[in-house]
């Protein structure tokens, strides 16, 4: 053992695998969660990482090496003091911003990673304080969130929990003088592999334990109205990082509201709209389209969150693929909740989402409270994946051109004047709910947030009115200097780090107060902040700003990635929440990057829709017999005392499986169908009479029921078609007790030839001997030898076979092995032939060797030893010394 | 201070009897600092975080607790076998220092190996460090393998080695072994004490030769004998004449024909009895106690003395290292180390004075320390003739001032050495200042002799 350099190298790259790299892949993961929940962390998390585990590995080999600690700091201050200077040369604004934040970020990275590796290898118990500070920044990080579940917690504290056990584990064993070599890491590797399945093991059985203690808290929670998490798989969102994110759908909310050079240019249609909101002349009336609201701001990691619990969130809660077509959901809270009642109107609209929307959230101007699902024409599948029809409780005051867009357009100026007036008739917020008031004016205290407040606080008089506190905030970004050139611009480039789509608290004031450029969020943000520090209540909405481009198609407008907005909604009493768009116009997005489509063509209005199971199915004839309870009739949905069979025409009528058209020989029996009848001139519709019962009218459909569209859904109706067609046709179920089986039976047979193993080696090397000739036959018999008499227990150890045949093989069994092996050895280095006495004697010798065995061991003991799997195995083996034959002592 | 001290030092006697280990103590109060916090942060009863994240605590509390218990059992079970086993003589417990007598003194390989029944605890560890008479050794040796014969499955003990400093040169007496059952995380440690009686000689630490002049003049008669046959090769031989006791086979019977005189073979050889060289080392102390930093010097003194002992050696006579104390006799040791032996043995003595000790008729060289008197010096080279060299080695400087340092110690710490601890004592101590006056009268006195040295380096060709 010594301690030069090489070994002390050595031994260093064992810690730095069995230490460093394990406090990298934990600080990473923290990035990981961090990332996620702070937006002024979200640069690239791999940069990060690599720059902490740079931190981390140079500290720790470092002062492995002895260096000192002081001295080390006082360097990396002064490298950093240098490196700051450096950027601060940097030409141009916001090069200069760019850089100094990133620099701040990964420098203080950098120092954390740094610091770790001083902690490791300095302090014998360093890995306790580094596991708490790590435990401290999670639980830092999940403090805030609002709708905390197990799955969260898990991901989040399970890592740091594994980490910190293993420091606990292997700490002891390297504070040691202990010289590491590979075989001693082997060990070492094997040892830990164990203890992260004891670990395992000991949570699942306490997960196990604990497990009625879970429902009763998953209970709890669903009792007190949080979102589970089967909920929230549904929903397809999390509600934690306020911008949702989607997994399973096209693009996400969170990467569209990041209207980065990327996402500005995209040409991605979202969905297209059929709005039917128009003024008198029957010019079209834009609204802005909602995905939702973010009414809570968390300090901690600022950013703007969505709040399921929110005081009269006007948001209807449904995911539309799961409302089957032509049926509709309402919510009539929705009326109430809006909280205003001036000015308002139930508007239309027919929905249709391409593929890279989301499907499971509604998108509609404020306050939808129905849907309805409606089919795609069959031309349009290709681009749009569904529809629907939503019902909205709008209010008149609003308009996509309600801030800015108002030059050079008096007959618009003119509305918006109205408007004005109208809100203006609000002086105060006195009557409103006090916690409603209270939640929708909170903001944080100190600091920056301050500074915010104060510059709002000097925009307006304190006893103006809330409309006029509105305009001084949105005459606060139109403002112009000397030479009439705006203060406040739009850039899609505001010079943060990696444009996070919701600006933090710093970069709000950098953009309030220094670099006076942003996007949308950056308004929308800042205008919440300063609307609410007016005493005005706002909320931070997302979705699309809806641009009327097109003549051709009134009142139809399409949606492009690039569109995606962010803005503020104002509420006045009585008038309920009014849009507010404070950004800057950026021209660039006022022109669409592709020009609008051609409208996909309105559903047929259908006087019936027959929610049915197909119950016969006649495919020469083409018709099948439904059986059904639920029923639209003439858009009113019905249900019937019992179930009905009526027979269904389906010659010539289309048929949709999986939204893709097929035949009628995909209809199954027992498969969940949806039948539609369109009104048709050529049919006789029967029409609904009032005070009569839908049993009775249903008796006077026509027979054959003439269909125009049936949609199967398979999946649903396996549970109720009855079990001898399932057996048929059904595939049949995974039969596990077989699969078990055949799984036993193949580890039996692989137990028994492991088992057998030894004894069929010995068949082997028999049948060797049997089959070869001289001189090929003397070395077969010498390696069967060998081979019986080790598996009988007279093991050769470190000597040569000569020895061995001499001192322990001849005097124990009587054999004459020793002269054999004579021979053989001549054999096998002289060049001189073998004679027919030699080639007698050796196979004499081979005769002689079982009978020697079996008459000193017994038949059954030698039969016994070739089952023992452990000695064969060290036959294989090269003696070698082991640790205990070493003269250590 | 010296009060604190002596209750640090008991401390320290109990602290391998300190089951609970600072691990445990240390995360136990992180923990409850860390739920007190959280209680206070979430606690509230109508929080959802607390809900879910209560569960989730007692989830993770109760599965580290399950695997603290068994592992606490498993640990506390093994320790309860080994001692039931060691009473009943079942296991046996082997201590090897360095190569089992000898060792040069810095890290010296500890191997222990621990024979019979004994358990590990589950995935925990068994450490083993040994109890020295007078001195703490803090080193342990994880004992993680397994002691098997060859082609044998099963075990029959457990063994480790590492290394353990030992820093002072003498002979260092182990009583015992401490072997320590730790459990998984390391959070307590069983300890058991077993007898072992082991003794290792700590050798002076080599140091590079230097050139040393020495004249043999003191030769003495030896009966030299060949007792085995030995093949001479080449041709050049020696004969000498026959005597009772000689083998007879080495009788060159040529020469006894032609001359008729016995004579026997002899290898040419320069026989070493012919110029013995007598190296008188002082171990005479007239400055100092008993102490910490009287001991280091002795370390550095007896480095110095190996130095010289090993220069002369290259000459290639046989040098005789008079001892001026009695010295334990150790069986064992080869002829090649009897001398370091003595060497390492050597203490600090009041008794015999330099020139008391010195016979000035066989001395070839005299070496002291500057723990000696000047006046004791001065006395001595009047007594010694001219002609024999006389060393002082200068022990001022042993111990390095800890503002010496050099462009790396200003980035890197360096290796730590157990007498690190006495630099800035030794710094400040009288005893310093008294030999830094004693060194400069010294000086002063060898320069009126044209073959005295007063050296920290052994410096003595000029």
């Amino acid at each position: 053992m010594s301690t030069d350099a090489p070994y002390r190298f050595r031994q260093l790259i064992f810690r730095l695998a069995l230490v460093v790299l394990p406090t990298a892949v934990i600080g990473y993961v923290t990035l990981l969660w961090i990332n996620i929940s702070f937006t002024a962390f979200k640069t690239s998390v791999w940069a990060q990482g690599l720059v902490f585990t740079t931190g981390l590995t140079l500290a720790y080999a470092l002062y492995y090496f002895r260096a000192r600690w002081l001295v080390s700091f006082l360097v990396l201050g002064l490298v950093y003091y240098f490196l700051g200077q450096i950027i601060s040369w940097l030409p141009g604004e916001f090069d200069l911003f760019y850089a100094t934040t990133r620099f701040q970020l990964f420098s203080t990275l950098f120092l954390l990673g740094w610091l770790f590796g001083l902690l490791l290898v300095r302090l014998t118990l360093g890995y306790i304080w580094i596991s708490v500070l790590l435990f401290i920044i999670t639980l830092i990080n999940i403090s805030d969130t609002t709708d905390l579940s197990y799955t969260y917690l898990l991901t989040r504290l399970l890592p740091l929990l594994l980490y910190a056990l293993y420091l606990f584990f292997l700490t002891p064993q390297l504070s040691l003088s202990t010289e590491w070599t590979w075989k001693r890491a082997g060990r070492l590797v094997l040892r830990v592999g164990l203890f992260v399945l004891l670990v395992l093991f000991s949570f699942l059985i306490t997960e196990r334990l604990l497990r009625g203690q879970r429902k009763v808290v998953e209970k709890e929670l669903s009792a007190r109205g949080a979102k589970n998490e089967k909920d929230k798989s549904q929903d397809g969102y999390d509600d934690r990082h306020g911008l949702m994110e989607h997994t399973d759908d096209g693009l996400r909310l969170k990467d569209t509201m990041r209207i980065t050079s990327r996402m500005s240019q995209s040409d991605k249609l979202m969905f297209c709209a059929k709005l039917n909101n128009y003024d008198e002349k029957r010019q079209p009336m834009p609204l802005y389209f909602v995905f939702h609201y973010l009414t809570r701001y968390d300090p901690a990691k600022e950013t703007f969150t969505r709040d399921v619990n929110v005081p009269s969130l006007d948001e209807i809660q449904v995911d539309p693929t799961e409302v089957p077509l032509y049926y509709s959901y309402t919510d009539t809270s929705i009326f109430r909740k809006a909280m205003g009642d001036q000015y308002r109107t139930v508007i239309e609209a027919n929905v249709y989402l391409s593929e890279n929307t989301w499907k499971h959230s509604v998108l509609g101007p404020s306050s939808v409270f129905a849907i309805q699902t409606i089919p795609v024409e069959k031309d349009f599948q290709k681009t749009f994946l569904s529809a629907y029809k939503i019902y909205t409780y709008a209010s008149e005051l609003n308009n996509a051109y309600f801030v800015y867009n108002i030059s050079a357009n008096p007959f618009l100026e003119g509305i918006q004047e109205q408007r004005y007036d109208q809100l203006r008739n609000v002086h105060d917020y006195h009557r409103v709910n006090a916690d409603f008031l209270e939640y929708y004016t909170r903001t944080p205290k100190g600091g920056i947030y301050d500074s915010i407040a104060q510059l709002a606080k000097g925009l307006v008089k304190g006893n103006a009115r809330p409309l006029d506190k509105v305009l001084a905030v949105r005459d606060f970004f139109l403002q112009r200097d000397e030479l009439g050139k705006r203060i406040f611009r739009y850039t899609l480039k505001p010079g943060a780090v990696d444009d996070p789509n919701i600006p933090s608290s710093k970069m709000l004031y950098d953009f309030l107060f220094k670099t006076k450029a942003g996007y949308c969020t950056y308004y929308a943000g800042a205008s919440h902040f300063m609307l609410r520090a007016l005493g005005v209540p706002t909320r931070f909405t997302t979705g699309f700003a809806t641009i009327d481009r097109s003549d051709k198609n009134k009142g139809w407008y399409w949606f492009y990635a690039s569109q995606a907005h962010a803005w503020t909604q104002v509420y006045f009493p009585e008038y309920g929440w009014m849009d507010f768009d404070m950004t800057i116009g950026n021209e660039d997005q006022r022109e669409a990057p592709r020009p609008d489509g051609t409208p996909p063509l309105p559903p047929p209005d259908p006087w019936l829709v027959l929610h049915a199971v197909a119950d016969r199915v006649d495919y020469s004839g083409n018709n099948l017999d439904a059986k059904f309870r639920d029923l639209i009739f003439h858009n009113t949905p019905h249900e019937l005392t019992s179930p009905l069979t009526l027979n269904i025409d389906a010659s010539l009528c289309r048929i949709v499986y999986n939204e893709h058209d097929t035949t009628f020989a995909a209809i199954q029996p027992g498969d969940s169908i949806i039948v539609v009848s369109y009104k048709d001139d050529a049919k006789k519709v029967p029409l609904p009479r009032a005070g009569v019962e839908i049993d009775q009218q249903v008796q006077n459909f026509p027979r054959p029921l003439p269909a125009d569209e049936i949609h199967i859904h398979r999946k649903e109706e396996k549970k109720e078609s009855d079990s001898t067609r399932i057996k048929k046709q059904a595939k049949p179920p995974t039969d596990w007790l077989a699969i078990g089986q055949l799984a036993a039976l193949i580890l039996l047979i692989f137990v028994v030839l492991v088992m057998l193993s030894p004894g069929l080696y010995l068949i082997y090397l028999m049948g060797r001997v049997k089959m070869s000739a001289m001189p090929a036959r003397a070395d077969w018999i010498y390696r069967a030898t060998l081979y019986r008499l080790h598996m009988s227990g007279i093991f050769r150890d470190h000597e040569t076979p000569l020895q061995y045949a001499r001192i322990k093989v001849d005097p124990s069994l009587g054999l004459t092995f020793a002269l054999f092996m004579n021979t053989y050895l001549r054999m096998k280095y002289s060049v001189r032939p073998v004679d027919s006495g030699e080639q007698d004697e050796i196979n004499g010798f081979h005769a002689k060797v079982g009978p020697a065995l079996r008459k000193t061991f017994g038949f059954f003991r030698i039969f016994g030893n070739y089952f023992r799997l452990w000695r064969a195995y060290l036959y294989f083996q090269q003696p070698s010394q082991t640790e205990s034959e070493t003269s250590s002592l | 201070m010296a009060s604190l001290t002596r209750i640090w030092q008991g401390f320290s006697q109990l602290a391998p009897w300190m089951v609970v280990r600072w691990a445990l103590v240390l995360a136990a109060l992180c923990f409850g600092v860390a739920l007190s916090w959280l209680n206070s942060e979430y606690g509230q009863p109508d929080s959802n975080v607390w809900l879910v994240m209560g569960y989730f605590l007692q989830l993770l509390s109760w599965t580290v607790i399950g695997m603290v218990a068994v592992t606490l059992t498993s640990s506390m079970f093994c320790w309860l076998m080994f001692r039931h086993q060691y009473n009943r003589g079942k296991i046996k417990v082997e201590v090897q220092l360095g190569d089992g007598i000898i060792a040069e003194a810095g890290r010296v390989r500890l191997a222990v190996q621990v024979k019979g029944p004994v358990w590990r605890p589950l995935l925990g560890l068994v450490r083993a460090s040994i109890a020295f008479r007078k001195e703490r050794v803090a080193h342990e040796v994880l004992l993680d393998h397994n002691l098997r014969t060859p082609r044998e499955w099963r075990r029959f003990g457990i063994g480790g080695q590492g290394l353990v400093w030992l820093h002072n040169r003498g002979i260092h007496d182990a009583e015992g072994v401490w072997l320590f059952f730790q459990d998984l995380f390391g959070l307590v440690s069983w300890p058991s004490r077993v007898l072992q009686v082991h003794q290792l000689v700590a050798l002076p630490v080599t140091q590079p030769t230097v050139k040393v002049h020495t004249q043999p003049f003191a030769t003495e008669e030896q009966k030299y004998r060949i007792d085995v046959p030995k093949r001479v090769e080449g041709e050049l031989v020696n004969y000498k004449e026959f005597e009772t006791g000689d083998n007879i086979q080495r009788i060159v019977w040529k020469i006894y024909a032609k001359s008729g005189e016995l004579v026997v073979r002899i290898p040419e050889i320069k026989d070493p009895y012919a110029s013995h060289v007598y190296l008188y080392v002082s171990f005479f102390r007239g400055l100092g106690d008993e102490g910490p930093m009287e001991t280091e010097l002795l370390n550095i003194y007896k480095d110095r003395c190996r130095q010289l002992w090993e220069s002369m050696g290259k000459s290639g006579h046989q040098i005789r290292l008079p001892h001026d104390q009695e010295i334990p006799q150790l069986a064992g040791v080869g002829d090649r180390h009897t001398e370091l032996v003595q060497l390492a043995a050597q203490r600090w003595q009041t008794r015999l004075t330099p020139s008391d000790f010195v016979n000035p008729q066989k001395a070839a060289l005299v070496c002291l320390s500057s723990m000696a008197p000047a006046e004791e010096i001065q006395t001595l080279l009047k007594k010694v003739p001219e002609h024999v060299p006389v060393v002082v080695v200068k022990l001022s400087t042993a111990i390095s001032s800890p503002f010496r340092v050099s462009l790396r110690d200003v980035f890197f710490r360096p290796e730590g050495r157990p007498a690190d601890r006495l630099r800035r004592p030794w710094l400040l101590s009288p005893l310093r200042r008294k030999m830094l006056q004693n060194e400069q009268v010294i000086g002063n006195m060898l320069r009126t002799r044209a073959n005295a040295w007063l050296t920290d380096t052994l410096d003595i060709t000029s």
